[in-house]
């Protein structure tokens, strides 16, 4: 099949760390968890 | 339904075919039509990996799931963040180096040709059927609503959904979902706008968060371990992030979105989108059930919002009992009114008890008189405040917006289909050598041949209780086996492929076993099935010679174990 049209090599391969990016998602969702479990507790 | 929310409708449906059309350019080639040139920016992937999560089952079933029950189906989505961390760090450039069209094209460079065609196989068993679930969601309810008979609603989603897949491939089906996430988002938004506006007529926003409060309706976290509940914090996180890891990493309608992505960071940032936003989107849709309810509160309810048996019931034995019911209804209706007008949580709790005491008997008198005992209106409760209670426009644009949804979660799915159909049997098995123009015709019309097998299922999968569970446990069926061989596959290099084959035999099967046989919640089968792959596979593995090396995997000549 053709590969006519791709994108070069090059660009596909592109691969930089994102350690900080990955920490930042734990953070908003541990963040997010916390102010679940408050607003539960405060409006039962 | 006024005139005006019918042209909207219309012109929607074709406004979608229309763009859907026009973005077919560049699809005559088969990486095109499948794989986009691998030319999409991560935003409008991101968006379409989202699309494709979010059907009308999330806005019909998870609007109505929260009316009943509250947030706590939040806790479903707990095991997504980290599941896309891993993804990105594993599969995300495994797959994009590899230069395959299929998630299953690896498993035979690693193992062999029916470890590959029996994954292959299970998706396209797995994702046809769920497909047509998916469909029937807003099909049965709109029926209903709109007063369309099902075979009509089915074919006013399927029809403009499978022309602008079939034509334009991934490249429509993408564009299109960005389009529609923004159509779904917006309508939903308006929603809740509307439903505090009058909430906000009776009570302050405080007292309605006191009022849902009261009713556990805004606890959104279980502690409990009980493997027997559906939606806990640990079925969520531990059974929830084996479920996302099997959904984005082997699923192949998500790894084909994803491979449509420039580049390797793209495709990461593309699934981490997904990371950030999917919470946030998912409180807001279980907000709006929320607030429905407390909408209801002080807005008379029906007394069952699927109304499809009235009739029925009323010329059958339990007749008179249900209209007695309805008058003790609108007694309790107003009891809880003033309560909660009140701020009286006593009064509140008690009157709201005797209200949903009231529906389940009436629930049950429907089920005694039409021996549907799936009888369920869970589904009916959003689309019912839509039509009702809406304005003139805004009804047209929220029924488009269920439309979108259906046809953005689907179009994907069925391209995905289409792809592993061509892929790894039709070109695998079949006719290994023909040219490009042959392989884009017989793809389209595997686009076809699935959107209508999907449309078929979905007339037939009317009724199954609250519509997003049902798709969810299909997908479980398989998905924790289709990750076990993955993971023995991509973490193992002692794995052999006589032990992944029969490893995901075994873990099929004691799923199954499990899901028949025990009280088990359905996200712990993904646990399960991905555990008996990985225990089966291994040990049958550590019978045999170590297999050889696994031959050279993507251009960049990585060895299998390297994950990059």
């Amino acid at each position: 099949m053709s590969s006519a049209g791709r994108a070069p090599d090059a660009e596909i391969d592109r691969d930089t760390p994102m350690t900080r990016t990955y920490v930042r998602v734990l953070v908003i969702e541990a963040a997010i968890l916390v102010l679940l479990w408050i607003f539960g507790r405060l409006f039962s | 339904m006024h005139l005006l929310d019918w042209i909207v409708v219309v012109v929607y449906l074709f406004w979608i075919v229309y763009d859907g059309l026009r973005r077919s350019r560049g699809t005559d080639k088969v990486d095109g039509y499948f794989l986009a040139n691998r030319s999409l920016p991560w935003w409008a992937v991101g968006l379409s990996v989202m699309a494709t999560q979010m059907s009308a089952v999330t806005i019909v079933g998870t609007t109505g799931q929260a009316y009943a029950t509250g947030l706590r189906f939040i806790q479903f989505y707990f095991g997504l963040p980290l599941a896309m961390i891993v993804l990105s760090l594993t599969v995300v450039p495994f797959f994009t180096r590899a230069r395959v069209y299929t998630a299953y094209e690896y498993l035979e460079r690693r193992f062999d040709v029916r470890v590959r065609s029996l994954a292959s196989f299970l998706f396209l068993m797995g994702r046809a059927f769920s497909l047509g679930v998916t469909l029937a969601a807003p099909a049965v309810v709109m029926s209903a609503i709109l007063g369309w008979s099902l075979p009509v609603t089915v074919l006013a989603i399927c029809v403009p959904m499978i022309v602008y897949t079939t034509i334009g491939g991934v490249q429509a089906v993408a564009w299109t979902d960005v389009k529609q996430m923004f159509i779904v988002v917006g309508g939903m938004s308006a929603a809740i706008v509307i439903l505090l506006y009058g909430i906000l007529q009776q009570v302050s926003f405080s007292q309605a968060l006191h009022l849902a409060g009261a009713t556990g309706r805004l606890n959104a976290i279980d502690f409990r371990f009980d493997p027997r509940e559906t939606y806990t914090f640990w079925s969520g996180m531990i059974g929830g992030l084996f479920l996302m890891l099997a959904y984005f990493g082997c699923d192949q309608s998500q790894v084909q979105r994803y491979l449509t992505a420039k580049s390797i960071d793209e495709a990461r940032q593309s699934l981490l989108m997904s990371a950030f936003v999917k919470i946030p989107l998912q409180l807001l849709i279980l907000s709006t059930g929320v607030l429905v309810f407390v909408f209801y509160l002080f807005q008379a309810p029906p007394m069952l919002f699927n109304r499809a048996y009235d009739a029925r019931v009323a010329a059958g034995p339990h007749g008179a009992e249900y209209v007695a019911l309805e008058r003790e209804f609108g007694a309790a209706l107003e009891s809880r009114r003033q309560a909660a007008t009140e701020t009286d949580r006593v009064a509140f709790l008690a009157a709201d008890e005797q209200v949903r005491q009231i529906r389940d008997r009436a629930a049950t008198i429907v089920k005694e008189t039409t021996g549907d005992s799936r009888y369920n209106d869970v589904n009916y409760v959003f689309p019912t405040f839509i039509t009702t209670r809406l304005p003139i426009g805004l009804v047209g644009i929220m029924i488009a917006a269920i439309f979108a949804a259906a046809m953005s979660a689907s179009g994907g799915e069925l391209n995905a289909l289409a792809t592993a159909s061509i892929i790894d049997f039709y070109r695998r098995h079949f006719v290994k050598e023909a040219s490009d123009a042959h392989y884009l015709m017989v793809s389209k019309g595997a686009t076809v041949f699935w959107g209508l097998f999907a449309s078929v299922v979905a007339m037939y999968s009317a009724n199954q209780g609250s519509l997003i569970e049902v798709v969810n446990r299909y997908g479980s069926f398989f998905y924790g086996s289709l990750l076990g061989v993955f993971i023995l596959a991509i973490l193992t290099k002692r794995a052999t492929a006589t032990g992944a084959f029969w490893g995901l035999l075994a873990g099929m099967a004691v799923v199954l076993a499990v899901a028949f046989t025990t009280p088990i919640a359905f996200l712990w089968h993904n646990l399960i099935g991905a555990v008996v792959v990985v225990a089966v596979g291994m040990g049958i593995s550590l019978l045999q010679p170590p297999p050889s090396p696994p031959r050279g995997f993507g251009r960049a000549g990585r060895p299998a174990s390297d994950l990059g």
